[in-house]
């Protein structure tokens, strides 16, 4: 087992998936949290306010996703493989949404007819929504176990992905984005819109808390294998009271109107929320809920240890460059958004 | 005056269609010439197989690949119809923007 600075390569593969999926939860989380209320907002102005705050920098978040999919690929390929095999039809359908959420923002501003407008706006909020659960329901289902037998064949029925656990993983995910994507639009707008959208951030970080909260409960209750290494590990449950005073912090700066502040706690909520999932996962990636030696580890899914070491040079190159990149896009396009004749 | 030969425009207007043809057929002799092999020597496509899909879910997602893909066809044909009927130039007369204007300078050349 080859090692680099005192862990072995799985281990830190774990981790740069962990990191980029992170990263994509913050990044797109904001855009689909910004599909998600689209429908909220009811005049022609304000959605196309809001379609160009996420405007010059939707896409470049999205490629997060292909990001930590491809790390996966590359990596843990049966990882890959057990899951978006076991999850075929859920997956292919959230293609098609990204597909459809993509084409309806550039779609929408091209012709000016009323039912034009109303048809992708319906598309790209509805699109937006089911993104946001499928990403949930998954993560719910990877988190509870899967039926997987010991040659990581998906042995159960196709609609095993729909249970209580993973909708309501499902359901918290849209709700944290929503308040995460109207915080940032809070950011980037003025004035009425600006009023406006207050009201929805504070509707929609209600609406998270409460599902937070029945989560947790759920969790503690009758999962009880997602809270087995916090348990045994009492000096790790900073990481739970960190994740909470962040919640708290985001309705603190609200209050304040500090809505960067607010943004970054709601980051720091979102990676502490994926923290705790790693912890308790590790070293497993995907549970079967048919035997516990069938499931996959970081180290009976992972590429050779040849291939893992090559990676990880250019994951090291490649993903601070995407980092820079991408916060020079957000530089770029700091302040309130003005529409001008190159709009969407 | 080569450009203003109608009988060269028709001509050029048909070969846009000449690379995606010769894309497609790339394809098509990469995809059939591969066969059996996924990775040629080393794995057979009828081994590569998932096992836990069966083959409904993938006829499904086939015709919903189609579907949705020719439904963007159809918008994109529509669309870039629209845009080359409109021109080059923006709507909004009044906007002077020194990048516009440089464009406009070398269209106009054409004429």
């Amino acid at each position: 087992m080859n090692e680099f600075l005192s862990l072995d390569y799985p281990t830190w593969w774990f981790l740069v998936i962990g990191a980029t999926f992170t990263g994509y939860a913050i990044l797109d989380g904001f855009d689909l949290g910004a599909g998600a209320i689209h429908l909220f907002l009811n005049k022609e102005e304000s959605r196309r306010i809001t379609l160009n705050a996420i405007g010059p920098v939707w896409d470049g978040n999205e490629v997060w996703l292909v990001i930590g999919g491809g790390a996966l690929f590359a990596g843990f390929p049966k990882v890959y493989a057990s899951v978006f095999s076991a999850f075929y039809i859920p997956f292919i359908l959230f293609l098609v949404m990204l597909i459809f959420r993509a084409i309806s923002i550039e779609f929408r501003s091209k012709e000016k007819m009323l039912w034009w407008r109303k048809f992708w706006d319906i598309s790209y909020c509805i699109s937006s929504i089911l993104i946001a659960l499928s990403l949930g329901i998954v993560l719910g289902n990877v988190m509870l176990g899967i039926r997987i037998d010991a040659d990581g064949n998906f042995a159960g029925s196709p609609l095993d992905f729909l249970n209580l656990f993973s909708i309501m993983v499902g359901v918290t995910t849209l709700a944290l984005f929503m308040m995460h994507g109207s915080i940032y639009l809070v950011m980037k707008t003025e004035k009425r819109l600006y009023t406006k959208l207050t009201i929805i951030v504070k509707n929609t970080t209600i609406f998270f808390a409460i599902c937070v909260l029945l989560l947790s409960f759920y969790t503690l209750l009758y999962v009880p294998h997602l809270s087995t290494k916090i348990k045994h590990n009492p000096w790790m449950f900073f990481i739970p009271v960190t994740m909470v005073l962040a919640i708290a912090n985001i309705t603190r700066s609200v209050t304040k109107q500090k809505y960067r502040q607010a943004f970054l706690s709601s980051a720091v909520a979102i990676s502490l929320l994926l923290i705790i999932i790693a912890v308790e996962l590790y070293p497993n990636m995907v549970l079967s809920s048919m035997d516990p030696k069938y499931n996959l580890t970081v180290y009976n899914a992972a590429s050779s240890q040849k291939s893992l070491g090559i990676m990880l040079i250019f994951a090291a190159i490649g993903v601070p460059l995407v980092a820079i990149y991408t916060i020079f896009v957000f530089w770029t396009f700091k302040g309130k958004v003005k529409l001008d004749d190159m709009s969407y | 005056q080569l450009f203003e030969k109608r009988w060269l425009m028709r001509i050029f207007v048909l070969g846009v269609l000449l690379p995606q043809i010769a894309n497609q057929a790339g394809w098509f002799t990469a995809e059939t010439g591969r066969q059996p092999w996924v990775v040629y020597g080393l794995l057979r496509t009828s081994d590569a197989l998932s096992k836990s899909v069966t083959a409904h879910q993938i006829l499904f997602s086939l015709i919903l690949f189609t579907v949705v893909y020719f439904f963007l066809f159809a918008l994109f044909i529509y669309l870039l119809n629209k845009k080359i009927v409109q021109g080059p130039f923006s709507q909004v007369q009044d906007i002077h923007s020194p990048r516009l204007e440089e464009m406009s300078e070398n269209f106009k050349s054409i004429q």
